[in-house]
C-alpha cells in the first residue's frame, strides 16, 4: 500500500511549481519593433506552444524576455527559466544554451524532457527573428 | 521450459496495469493540467501562426488507429529485443511498456523513454545522454527517422545503449 501511494506520486520539482505558480517575464512584445526578436515553436495540435520575445540593444545585449506558453506545466516552468536565463546576455551566448541546462535546474523527468528542448527551440527561433530582421533593415 | 518462462513474462508485463504517475507525455498532461497561470495562452489565438508552427500533414494520411496500432508494435518489438538483451546481461537495467509509453531503465545509468505522439504521429525519444528527439515513419525505408537529422531510432538506441552498457547492443527492425 505504501508502495502504492509512492509510485503514484511522482510530483514536479518544487522549482518547477515556483515558474508555473509564478511565471516570470509573461507578457507580449511589439512584433514589428526592429530590435523585437519572435520565437513561436511547438504544435498545437501536441499541446504545447510557446512564444517567446526578446528586445535586443544596439550592442547585441537581451536586455529584456517575455513569454507566453500553452502548454503543461514543465513547457510553462521551462520558457519562464529560459526567459530569466536569456536576460543579460550576448545574442551569441544565449544561442548556445543547450535545454540539458534548462532541464537541470527544473530536475525534468525523462518523459519531459522534451519541454525544455521546446524552451531551446523557442530561443534559438527569436534570435533567429532578430537576426533576420536585422539583415533585411540593412 | 525455459522459453515459455521468457514468454509468460513478456506477456505479463505486456498486461500489467501501471500506476498512473502525475507526470506523463505532454499530449496527456496538457489536458489534465488546469489553466490558471496568466502564462496560458488559448490555443485559438495561435491559429493565425499555424503556418509557421511545426507541420504536422506530412504525415496526416495515415489514421490515428493505424498510427497507434503501428507505433505501438514498434515499441512492443523494441521491448522484446531489450528484454532479451537484458536477460542475456543480468544487468538490473528493465523495460516497461504501458499506454503507448516505453520505459527503459539502466538504473544507475539512466532511462529513456519513448511515446506516442498521435497528433503529430511521431514517436518521441527522451534520453539520458542526448537531447531529446521526434521520430517519423518512412514508407520508403520502412524505419522512424529522426525529424532533426533523419538518422533511424533503431540506429540511435544501438549506438547509445551499446556505450552505456559497454556491450554491444544490436537493436535492429
Amino acid at each position: 500500500m505504501l508502495a502504492l501511494s509512492q509510485t503514484s506520486k511522482a510530483n514536479y520539482h518544487p522549482k518547477v511549481h515556483d515558474h508555473y505558480e509564478k511565471p516570470r517575464n509573461v507578457g507580449l512584445m511589439d512584433k514589428n519593433d526592429p530590435n523585437v526578436g519572435t520565437g513561436l515553436v511547438g504544435a498545437p495540435a501536441c499541446g504545447d506552444v510557446m512564444r517567446l520575445q526578446i528586445k535586443v540593444d544596439d550592442n547585441g545585449t537581451i536586455i529584456d524576455a517575455k513569454f507566453k506558453t500553452f502548454g503543461c506545466g514543465s513547457a510553462i516552468a521551462s520558457s519562464s527559466y529560459a526567459s530569466e536565463l536569456i536576460k543579460g546576455l550576448g545574442i551569441d551566448e544565449a544561442k548556445n544554451i543547450k535545454n540539458t541546462a534548462i532541464a537541470k535546474e527544473l530536475c525534468l523527468p525523462p518523459v519531459k524532457l522534451h519541454c525544455s528542448m521546446l524552451a531551446e527551440d523557442a530561443i534559438k527561433s527569436a534570435i533567429e527573428d532578430y537576426k533576420r530582421k536585422k539583415l533585411l533593415a540593412l | 521450459m525455459l522459453a515459455s518462462l521468457r514468454i509468460n513474462r513478456i506477456l505479463a508485463l505486456r498486461t500489467l496495469p501501471k500506476v498512473s504517475s502525475l507526470i506523463k507525455p505532454c499530449a496527456c498532461s496538457a489536458l489534465t493540467y488546469i489553466p490558471s497561470a496568466n502564462a496560458l495562452l488559448s490555443p485559438r489565438s495561435f491559429s493565425q501562426y499555424a503556418p509557421l508552427l511545426y507541420s504536422t500533414s506530412q504525415s496526416d494520411t495515415t489514421s490515428e488507429s493505424e498510427f497507434r496500432k503501428h507505433s505501438e508494435n514498434t515499441l512492443l518489438d523494441l521491448m522484446d529485443q531489450l528484454d532479451m538483451v537484458f536477460e542475456s546481461l543480468a544487468s538490473d537495467c528493465d523495460v516497461d511498456y504501458s499506454m503507448g509509453v516505453l520505459t527503459i531503465n539502466l538504473g544507475n545509468k539512466g532511462c529513456y523513454v519513448l511515446n506516442q505522439q498521435p497528433p503529430n504521429r511521431q514517436i518521441w525519444l527522451s534520453s539520458p545522454i542526448s537531447s531529446p528527439k521526434r521520430f517519423s515513419y518512412d514508407s520508403a525505408t520502412n524505419s522512424w527517422l529522426s525529424t532533426i537529422d533523419s538518422i533511424r531510432l533503431t540506429d540511435i538506441l544501438t549506438e547509445e545503449l551499446s556505450s552505456l552498457l559497454d556491450f554491444p547492443v544490436s537493436i535492429h527492425k
